[in-house]
């Protein structure tokens, strides 16, 4: 029987390895280092955030200590084009598109986590072309010393990932029902 | 200083009942097994052979909570006695022959 020190950084990875898990995110948790320990914990933390998104490309800025990090993935781009679509359809400027609106709310909700991390969610909508290109930044500032910093950041990724992936669903549900020709209107087509 | 019977201690050891883990959800439960008992035998967990359908993330938190509140408490206490015990020095007794 031993004292278990590192109890709170396994419960920490079980419940981002179980949050992946819950969404279908297989392909993450196989990156994973498969022990669970404390040597692990920091090595899975990385490399959760830099795989959520399909897209990632990541920076550091020795002069201002500053962890610099993009993010890009389709749930992403299929969710800022049908913002695109709703604009153009309903002639509603950037600022007033709900769908912006709503996912600005989302990011700034996921990951403002603490004062050393800040999340932007570059998004465009001026084009087809240029919605594809919308992406997620977070800034860390690894000079603040405080271990949880990396945590927190994969947390609200996840939950930002969860958060478009649902919301593309929906709006595809949606899509669905909406071109769903009626049976009764189908039938006359074919007596006449 | 005091004298301490090891045969007294440990046949009061032997008949302490062994611990009862509270009261736990199927969930709970088997993060118990899987996660708390195996790391409180130094026994390596890997996440390939959990099965995550078999708890929620609620359940993760109650055992926290458990570990937090209960049984951190009792494996400190458990510690501190084993630590107590083995720094109990033996006194040799005079020989009866001398």
């Amino acid at each position: 029987m031993r004292e278990i020190e590192d109890f709170n950084s396994i419960i920490d990875c079980l419940i981002l390895a179980k949050k992946l898990y819950d969404i279908g995110r297989y392909d993450v948790i196989g990156q994973l280092w498969d022990e669970l320990c404390l040597d692990s914990y920091y090595e899975n933390m990385l490399g959760i955030i830099s795989s959520v998104f399909t897209g990632y490309k990541g920076t550091y800025s020795e002069n201002e200590e500053l962890d610099i990090m993009m993010f890009s993935d389709d749930v992403i781009s299929d969710y800022f084009v049908h913002a695109w679509q709703y604009g153009e359809i309903h002639n509603i400027h950037y600022s007033q598109n709900p769908y912006v609106l709503n996912a600005h709310a989302a990011a700034q909700k996921c990951l403002y986590s603490s004062c050393c991390v800040s999340g932007k969610l570059m998004s465009y909508i001026r084009t087809k072309k240029s919605a594809q290109k919308s992406k997620v930044i977070v800034l860390i500032h690894v000079g603040c010393g405080s271990c949880n910093i990396y945590e927190n950041v994969a947390y609200g990724l996840i939950e930002l990932y969860t958060w478009f992936k649902n919301q593309c669903a929906e709006i595809e549900a949606m899509k669905a029902t909406a071109y769903k020709p009626k049976e009764s209107e189908s039938s006359e087509v074919t007596a006449a | 200083m005091f004298k301490l019977d090891t045969a007294l201690l440990m046949s009061a050891i032997k008949n302490t009942p062994a611990l009862v883990p509270p009261e736990m959800n199927s969930g709970t439960g088997y993060l118990f097994n899987k996660i708390y008992k195996q790391l409180s035998y130094s026994e390596v967990i890997h996440l390939s052979d959990l099965d995550f359908n078999a708890f929620d993330i609620e359940d993760i938190y109650s055992l926290n909570e458990l570990f937090n509140n209960v049984f951190e408490r009792q494996n400190c206490q458990a510690v501190s006695i084993v630590n107590a015990v083995r720094q109990i020095m033996p006194i040799s007794r005079p020989s009866a022959y001398v």
